[in-house]
């Protein structure tokens, strides 16, 4: 359990990740705080650098001062210095070329100090009169011509304290950019996809039919624009939309009541024939019925088709459960199969009940049976399997009979193809176009495959475009 | 107003096409029935109103007054007379519109005549002899239907159907000697709208007709060509 609640978030993280806006601001968001960090950086450099370069001149020019001092003076020279250091920030040091004390306030030199008198750093370890420890110096020794040894220090904590407190702050407003930068874009980018969520919600259901439907709109951003335009596109599309239905309303209507006017006619000549005792005639009125027969069946096929294509039918849904739908059609055909001397089975496993129309569906799965009992020829099978996919539940209708060829499986499912091998077979034409009908409604899949022999259709009983 | 020929069946067919009105007319006429026509909603509600008719054709769309409002007119003022729609309007949910209106059935345009005065003959036997409703064994000829054990008899034998074909023949029953078509049993007893092909609705009832004939070679159930099929009452 805990384990999907942290998939779940990471799928959600991901998908965050994804969305361009997000993306964005979080690589707005690095650069931006890199920036910070560099700028403050540069300014730390140019501050401690020159503090650095003013401790250099400083002490070199005491050495220039010492050096004009004659070596015998040097000693009294150094105490009065000392004795002008109230900051104590320079601290000095003669001793002789052995190393023995002579004057200042180092009481020892310092080991390993480089003898070229460049300069060199020392933490808490240059020994001083008065037992304090001086923090971190920089110090420089030389060597002069009677051969004694002059060390020259000076307190550089405060600098290198500066140089701290530089870098603490580098990293501490870099993050703090960064985090703040992360919150951002977070928040910013969580609105945005609710945003996008909500009118992908919305674009679904006016892919499903309902042109009624209108995108969200309440600000002036790009996907507001968007939205407004998506939006007039949707209004004319629907004004289109009612007037094409409107002509084929009519048209229908038109065409409908002359059939109905002939059918009745046909009936009515048929009986008169009939009492005529006119053989002739009589079967040519039975031709001319047969026609107008099929005339009347493929004309309500198509008025079906597009009735189901605009039906506005999600008040036909309803929780369907696919079992015992599936034992009804196999009910209702297994006498057909066995008519023609095939044999119809149903296999069958439990499934979740899933959200349609029971009587389109119902509808649906007939017309893929008849159409698999009309195409198997005797001492054939057909199996109509339900199973239960990761996906959600699959209806699969298997048959051994002469099987649809590849590159016409998808053409069967257009209104009016009939498949090359079917042309002796009586028939509307347009079963499979009701199917995909009643598929489009739902939004669930189909696919023809070969079943080695055969034709083996699935149907994939959830939304292709999952929400 | 009181019946002018009590024996006669009478019709009102409100119906605004000529050629579909004189079609329905001259269907009924031979079948025994006086049809009166009339051509829009506003005359036909009140000839409905009159309550001189035994059963009424009405077409959903009418010019004026259209025939859901014929219909829910009538029932609101407590009129009962059997009603048949009949609409080019295909749709379930204008089926149930229909319906709910208070039409009994629902036929859509283009439909065979025969079609149509069978659910007519079905509707009227429904309205005339409402005790069969309530009746708890069925009898046609030597058939015998239990409805509470859910057993039939053909006169001494049982005979074991399954679920469905018993459905089929309760139906059959309760219409013995008036013709059922392919389309009314398949709505009846299996409950949907929609062309399953006549194929397949008479694979079935061969399957029925095989099991009642078994115990006697004399078919009950005869085909009506081209249109349905009728049981015999005797």
């Amino acid at each position: 359990m805990k384990e999907a609640t942290s998939l779940t978030q990471a799928v959600a993280f991901a998908r965050r990740w994804h969305s361009t806006s997000i993306r964005l601001l979080l690589i707005h968001a690095a650069v931006f705080s890199l920036s910070v960090m560099v700028l403050l950086g540069v300014i730390g450099w140019a501050v401690t650098g020159n503090m650095e370069r003013e401790t250099d001149a400083i002490m070199n020019w005491q050495l220039v001062y010492f050096d004009s001092v004659a070596d015998s003076d040097l000693s009294a020279v150094i105490r009065r210095r000392l004795e002008r250091e109230p900051m104590h920030t320079n601290y000095y040091g003669l001793f002789t070329s052995d190393q023995h004390y002579l004057a200042g306030d180092v009481m020892a030199l310092p080991p390993h100090l480089p003898s070229d008198g460049s300069p060199t750093i020392i933490r808490r370890a240059l020994m001083i009169a008065g037992a304090q420890h001086p923090g971190v110096v920089l110090a420089k020794e030389e060597r002069r011509a009677d051969g004694s040894i002059l060390l020259v220090a000076r307190d550089v904590s405060q600098e290198l304290q500066i140089r701290s407190t530089i870098l603490n702050a580098l990293i501490a407003g870099g993050l703090l950019c960064l985090g703040a930068g992360l919150a951002g874009a977070l928040g910013l980018s969580m609105r945005q996809m609710r945003r996008v969520a909500q009118i992908r919600r919305v674009t679904q259901r006016i892919s499903q039919g309902y042109l009624a439907e209108r995108l969200p709109v309440g600000g002036r951003d790009e996907l507001d624009m968007l939205a407004h335009l998506v939006n007039r596109m949707l209004e004319e599309v629907e004004r289109l939309m009612n007037e094409v239905k409107g002509a084929c309303d009519g048209i229908a209507h038109d065409l409908r009541t002359p059939l109905t006017h002939v059918c009745a006619l046909l009936e009515r000549i048929e009986e008169h024939a009939g009492r005529s005792d006119d053989e002739r005639l009589a079967t040519l009125v039975m031709q001319a019925r047969a026609e107008t027969d099929a005339l009347h069946e493929r004309f309500r096929a198509m008025l079906r088709i597009s009735e189901i294509g605009s039906m506005n039918r999600q008040g036909g849904f309803g929780e369907v459960g696919l079992e015992g739908l599936v034992r009804e059609v196999g009910a209702l055909y297994e006498p057909l199969a066995d008519d023609g001397s095939t044999t119809l089975s149903v296999e069958v496993t439990p499934v979740e009940p899933i959200r349609g129309d029971r009587a389109l569906l119902f509808e649906m799965l007939t017309n893929i049976v008849n159409n698999a009992i009309k195409f198997t020829p005797s001492g054939g099978a057909i199996r109509i399997l339900l199973m239960s996919t990761p996906g959600g539940a699959r209806i699969e209708v298997v048959d051994d009979g002469p099987g649809i060829p590849e590159d016409e499986r998808h053409a069967v499912l257009q209104p009016f193809y009939r498949a090359k091998n079917a042309s002796r077979f009586v028939g509307s034409g347009l079963g499979l176009s009701i199917v995909s009908a009643v598929l489009r409604v739902h939004d669930f899949s189909m696919r023809i495959t070969d079943a080695e022999p055969g034709t083996r259709v699935t149907i994939d009983c959830w939304p292709k475009t999952l929400a | 107003m009181e019946k002018v020929e009590s024996d006669m069946t009478r019709v009102l067919t409100i119906e605004d096409d000529e050629i579909t009105a004189n079609g329905i007319a001259e269907e009924l006429r031979e079948r025994g029935f006086v049809v009166d026509w009339v051509d829009n909603g506003r005359d036909g509600l009140a000839r409905a109103m009159s309550d001189e008719y035994d059963i009424i054709t009405l077409d959903r769309m009418l010019p004026g007054v259209d025939g859901l409002t014929v219909v829910s007119t009538m029932r609101s003022v407590g009129v009962y007379t059997p009603v048949l729609m009949l609409s080019a309007l295909s749709d379930v949910d204008e089926r149930i519109r229909g319906l709910r209106a208070g039409g009994d059935d629902y036929l859509t345009k283009p439909f065979n005549l025969a079609e149509m005065s069978a659910r007519l003959e079905v509707l009227l036997r429904r309205q005339q002899a409402p005790a069969v409703q309530k009746a708890t064994t069925l009898r046609a000829g030597p058939l015998e239907l239990d409805l509470i054990a859910r057993t039939v008899k053909r006169g001494n034998e049982e005979i074991v159907l399954l679920p469905t074909e018993y459905r089929v023949l309760e139906f059959m029953m309760r219409h013995a000697g008036r013709t059922i078509t392919r389309t009314m049993l398949f709505e009846e007893v299996w409950g949907y709208h929609f062309d399953p092909g006549s194929k397949l609705i008479d694979v079935h009832i061969g399957r029925l007709r095989k099991k009642i004939d078994s115990v006697d070679a004399t078919t009950l159930i005869q085909t009506v060509r081209g249109i349905g099929y009728v049981l015999s009452e005797n």
